[in-house]
């Protein structure tokens, strides 16, 4: 649904964008993620049409980049800190902006009736948006974005300065988006691990790597099974005899539990806590998946891979 | 949506944005105070006296006459009101004072072009150099920027709003125009003025319309340009403040001729670049054929300047 290939961007001598690549399929939530720097708002941007890069093939819907006008019929763009018209109200702002899109009279007003519904905006919509917080700022952002029903969603940062009970509701209203290939760029791994099913990671501009979650925890080798022995004396004794497992790449020792880390978890975990319960009690075990944070880390540290 | 309806309907309600923000938003003041000034000025003129027939010898004026330049007439009607000053207080009788016709005609002209046609152009080249920088220094041009529109689309829909924002001014300028010229030159003795008062008034309309559009045009590519609307709006008052100032040169450019023929050639040459000068010179001059050519000669530099204007804002990034 969305391909990027070549990007390059460049600011006078910064470059924001040095052959960085994207690809989205259709009707997924896919994580741009990266930190600070790294180029997610500019890839956003490009693909908004609202930023050119230097170079680089884009395409969305299979309509290339140079068709501005067929693209952006196919987007709806939220930025990370939206800007609105502040004197007019939401209502004013979301209608406006239909019918500049070129809606006609009843279907905009079909429409604004039911993104204010679906986004929870509707009792405040005759207010000034002057008077409103961050958050409902957001929402009235996205219902822009959502108004003339396009098939993709650029979210730029959609959590950012959300407090914890928006995060909560955005969060909601973005997985309940369904039938729409959504982008999110986000620095908040949570986040993203919480919404997207496939994600890339940039760096400096780079794309590091591009997949699926599960096939990047995989890829990164690390899937573990954390075991709680009902001797606590018997931790030590148990660490090294996982240690002596070829299933086993690493052992981990906390307070309470060990943690072993294997590779093929459909095999080695049960094999694993077999083992151990022939050695010793386990009151408890539970395999742990290493979070988007730590395959980042890891990574973003240990070099990219495609 | 489909393409060519939505496209115009996009646009139409592009226009109408920007037009509703410069009415409710921005301009009220600028419409108050457009009254109050042209209000004054032309109640000014208006409220003389004028006659057919000057009074004897007061037609010219130490080998100057009305019609040779602005500057003459205005010599003249100063001659006039200190002399008839003078008689009426060395008479004990109070003040009574009769301009030539023709006087009236220039003044009408004058005051429409510097003070009308001035205040309009500062209007229309205020409100588009805001336009842009306006939403850029907001970041809220990503809004424009990402619907289905194109970005001359976007920037002729701001050009047309503010352009129809100029609107109310210049039928204020001509309501108030015609309204002077009939009460001075409505009565049967005068009526032999009104010819050339009619196409005076046409002429005011054509160069009315061509100025407000090139300032409009050069006012759409400051607000490219700039980054803020501050910045955008501080120089396109500028423009307008130095062809103002032009202008009056224009009227005091026999003045310069006691300094030589050189320095009047090159004072004549600054002079004319300021398109309120070239309304005013060719108006005076009451040449149709002049104001035509002058109107299209201001027409095409707009429309230079919109090319520009607009391939500066396509190859633009916008930011939010």
């Amino acid at each position: 649904m969305i391909t990027a290939d070549g990007l390059l961007k460049k600011y006078g001598s910064t470059t924001a964008l040095d052959n960085a690549s994207l690809h989205v399929k259709e009707g997924t939530i896919h994580g741009l993620i990266g930190p600070n720097g790294a180029g997610k708002s500019t890839t956003i941007k490009i693909l908004s049409t609202l930023v050119r890069p230097d170079r680089g093939e884009v395409s969305i819907g299979d309509v290339p980049l140079k068709n501005g006008r067929a693209i952006r019929y196919q987007i709806g763009v939220v930025p990370e800190t939206p800007r609105l018209h502040e004197y007019l109200t939401a209502r004013e702002e979301i209608t406006a902006y239909a019918r500049i899109s070129g809606m006609g009279k009843t279907e905009t007003a079909q429409r604004v009736s039911s993104v204010l519904e679906e986004l929870d905006i509707r009792t405040v919509a005759n207010q000034e948006i002057s008077r409103y917080s961050t958050g409902m700022k957001k929402r009235v952002a996205l219902a822009l974005a959502m108004v003339t029903d396009p098939p993709v969603l650029l979210l730029d940062e959609p959590m950012a300065g959300l407090d914890p009970v928006v995060r909560r509701q955005f969060k909601d209203i973005i997985l309940g988006l369904e039938d729409r290939t959504i982008l999110v760029s986000d620095h908040d791994l949570f986040t993203v691990e919480e919404l997207c099913s496939t994600v890339t990671i940039l760096k400096e501009g780079r794309t590091l790597i591009e997949n699926d979650i599960e096939s990047l925890r995989k890829d990164v080798g690390k899937v573990s099974v954390e075991l709680k022995p009902s001797d606590p004396g018997k931790i030590d004794d148990l660490a090294s005899k996982l240690k002596q497992m070829s299933r086993v790449s690493s052992v981990e020792v906390t307070r309470e539990w060990v943690i072993a880390s294997v590779t093929d978890p459909d095999a080695d975990i049960p094999e694993v806590i077999r083992q151990a319960s022939v050695y010793t009690d386990i009151t408890e075990a539970r395999p742990s998946k290493i979070s988007l944070e730590e395959i980042f880390i890891k990574l973003a540290t240990g070099g990219g891979r495609r | 949506m489909s393409d060519l309806p939505g496209i115009v309907t996009g646009f139409i309600h592009m226009v109408w944005q920007e037009l509703k923000f410069l009415l409710i938003h921005k301009n009220r003041a600028s419409y108050l105070i457009f009254i109050i000034i042209f209000g004054i000025s032309l109640y000014g003129v208006g409220i003389q006296d004028y006659g057919v027939q000057p009074p004897q010898g007061m037609e010219t004026l130490g080998g100057m006459k009305t019609g040779d330049s602005i500057l003459t007439d205005i010599l003249i009607f100063m001659f006039i009101l200190g002399m008839s000053a003078f008689e009426s207080a060395s008479q004990g009788m109070s003040l009574t004072i009769v301009f030539p016709a023709e006087l009236g005609i220039t003044f009408i002209m004058t005051v429409s072009i510097l003070v009308g046609v001035n205040m309009i152009s500062r209007l229309s080249i205020r409100c588009t150099a805001s336009s842009i920088s306006r939403e850029r220094e907001a970041r809220t041009l990503y809004i424009f920027g990402s619907t289905a529109n194109s970005r001359p689309s976007v920037y002729l829909a701001k050009l047309s709003g503010a352009l129809l924002a100029t609107l109310p001014m210049i039928l204020m300028m001509m309501l108030g125009v015609f309204w002077i010229s009939v009460s001075i030159f409505g009565t049967p003795e005068m009526s032999g003025f009104m010819p050339e008062l009619t196409e005076l008034m046409k002429n005011i309309v054509i160069m009315t319309i061509s100025t407000t559009l090139l300032f409009t045009s050069l006012g759409m590519l400051i607000s490219v340009r700039k980054k803020d609307e501050e910045s955008a709006v501080s120089l396109s008052a500028k423009f307008t403040t130095i062809a103002g100032i032009l202008a009056i040169l224009w009227i005091l450019l026999p003045i310069f001729s006691v300094a030589g023929e050189k320095i009047l050639s090159m004072v004549q040459t600054v002079v004319m670049i300021s398109p309120i000068t070239q309304d005013l010179m060719v108006l005076y001059g009451g040449n149709n054929a002049l104001v035509i050519q002058y109107a299209l000669i201001q027409l095409l530099a707009a429309l230079v300047l919109i090319i520009l204007g607009i391939i500066v804002f396509i190859k633009q990034d916008i930011e939010y």
